[in-house]
């Protein structure tokens, strides 16, 4: 018959739309996930015990870039060097955000404190500055030993400041340091991680300080 | 018997001989007693070795007078006076010259008067002298004899560095020297064989070098026409083109006259900012390009992590090492 209209009814309709939601839902299975029961992991921050840089030299201002992480080191889990280069990481316990940014926003903190040559981190996009400085993040790892009283940290970063007037590499530096924890003492290894970068933002202030005088606007 | 001479007779002839003798010796000392003389002084510098008294005095080459005295002068005594005396009709003028001079190689000396102009006048003498002074002027043959020792030492000296020049070395370059040039004329001598094919290719070159310059020429001529007839539009059009471009230029610079705070905020605020964003841009692709790299080869491994044994703290161990 020609012209003659089907109708049907409501409840059919939305019954056939939760059906096919359901089937999609169901070969979905593999790509989504809710989590499992487990423990929650315990969730640090790598935050610089100084204080804020107020009272900095506002000439010699430094673009500081997203530190590049080697490999492994990236992400919010913690870094394990095991021997053999095996890599692996610490069980329950990572990072608050990006170990990158943890570094980054560490360095911009301590470094524009301890050198007196204003810093700027994420948040300086727009701002003029007259140097860049890059950072390669070479360790910045747990490293456990044969016993608990051999454990380490390490923390390994290389240092590049560029001009960006003529593009002319003011100063590259690598600063190494190795803290000792005993986790069967109590001490964290987050609290290693935080030894460490205060000991290698010391070192890294020293060498800046006077190189920031090229950083002249 | 008492002699009887004749006084008279022998008083005359002892007379008559006395004055045959006078007159001959007057015949023989040649004295001229009619001539005049007349004295003068020359005060020579330094030495008058070879000159005595009667040495003779030449003017131009005519003995006309000879020497009477030789003294140190009394005024000087690195000079030496020599007293003259010469024929009166000697032209002894302000200008004459006396010179010592020597006879070959005798060392006799003898003094050479030279004459001066004629209208010179006559010399006379001066106030407080004696006699009239004649001008001495040095001898050359003198000056060599008094130069002759250090022409002696010069010369010994060029006889050394003569002995160092022609030393064995470098006698022996020398010889390698001439043979090289012997050598060489050789070839030189070899070459001129193949001096008519040399000169056949010089005549080519030239009659080449000619054409070109008639090229060139034909194209100076082109250059000329072109500078005067097409180029003038060209430049006309050029003209227009550089008016306009001047123009366009100077409403370009009111316009960024007008937005120069806009300009400068953009090339100091804006520019750092781009040239950051793009560093930052390119470590984004470089993240995006590793994350579509994972997922081509492991899609699963890409969302939700790759496998890996968890370091346990507590036990020390990696989960796998654990179970």
């Amino acid at each position: 018959m020609v012209g003659q209209t089907v109708k049907i009814p409501v409840s059919k309709l939305i019954t056939s739309f939760l059906f096919c939601a359901l089937v999609l839902l169901a070969g979905c299975g593999p790509l989504i996930s809710f989590g499992d029961d487990g423990p929650a992991d315990d969730v640090y921050n790598l935050s610089y015990e100084g204080g804020y840089s107020a009272n900095v030299d506002s000439e010699n201002i430094i673009y500081l870039e997203e530190p590049l992480m080697n490999q492994g080191l990236s992400g919010v889990d913690i870094a394990v060097a095991l021997p053999d280069d095996q890599r692996s990481t610490l069980k329950g316990v990572r990072w608050a955000g990006n170990s990158a940014d943890l570094v980054r926003d560490y360095l911009v903190r301590s470094l524009s404190e301890k050198s007196g040559v204003k810093l700027l981190g994420d948040g300086g996009l727009d701002v003029r500055a007259g140097c860049r400085m890059t950072v390669k993040v070479w360790s910045f790892e747990f490293a456990p030993g044969e016993r608990s009283r051999d454990d380490t940290v390490d923390v390994a970063i290389e240092f590049s400041l560029v001009r960006y007037r003529d593009g002319h590499l003011v100063g590259q530096r690598a600063f190494n340091v190795s803290t000792a924890i005993d986790t069967n003492q109590g001490n964290s290894v987050v609290a290693g991680f935080r030894a460490g970068m205060h000991a290698l933002s010391g070192d890294a202030a020293n060498w800046l300080g006077p190189l920031g005088s090229n950083c002249a606007l | 018997m008492e002699t009887r001479a004749s006084y008279v007779l022998v008083g005359g002839f002892v007379l008559s001989f006395l004055a045959g003798l006078i007159a001959f010796a007057i015949w023989i000392a040649k004295v001229d007693l009619d001539a005049e003389y007349k004295d003068y002084d020359i005060y020579f510098d330094g030495t008058v070795s070879g000159l005595y008294k009667r040495s003779i005095v030449y003017y131009l080459g005519i003995p006309v007078g000879d020497v009477r005295d030789i003294t140190l002068a009394p005024q000087d005594p690195s000079k030496v006076r020599v007293w003259i005396r010469l024929r009166a009709e000697v032209p002894v003028s302000e200008a004459s010259r006396a010179r010592l001079e020597f006879q070959g190689l005798t060392g006799v000396a003898y003094i050479e008067l030279s004459g001066g102009s004629p209208n010179s006048p006559p010399l006379e003498s001066h106030l407080g002298a004696e006699r009239p002074i004649i001008e001495a002027e040095p001898s050359p043959l003198l000056e060599i004899f008094d130069s002759a020792p250090n022409l002696v030492n010069e010369a010994i000296k060029m006889l050394g560095q003569i002995q160092k020049i022609l030393s064995n070395d470098n006698v022996a370059n020398i010889s390698k020297t001439l043979s090289n040039t012997e050598r060489l004329t050789g070839n030189l001598a070899d070459g001129t064989d193949n001096l008519e094919v040399m000169v056949a290719d010089v005549q080519i070159i030239l009659a080449e070098a000619k054409n070109a310059a008639v090229k060139i020429s034909t194209l100076v001529d082109n250059g000329n026409t072109l500078i005067e007839e097409d180029a003038k539009q060209l430049i006309a059009e050029a003209t227009g083109t550089m008016q306009a471009a001047t123009a366009m230029l100077n409403r370009v610079d009111g316009l960024v006259a007008a937005n120069e705070g806009t300009v400068t905020q953009f090339i100091g605020g804006s520019l750092p900012e781009v040239s950051r964003m793009i560093l930052d841009l390119r470590l984004t692709a470089r993240s995006l390009s590793r994350l579509v790299s994972r997922i081509e080869q492991n899609p699963s491994e890409a969302l939700f992590g790759a496998k890996e044994a968890p370091y346990n703290l507590k036990t020390r161990k990696t989960e796998e090492e654990g179970n």
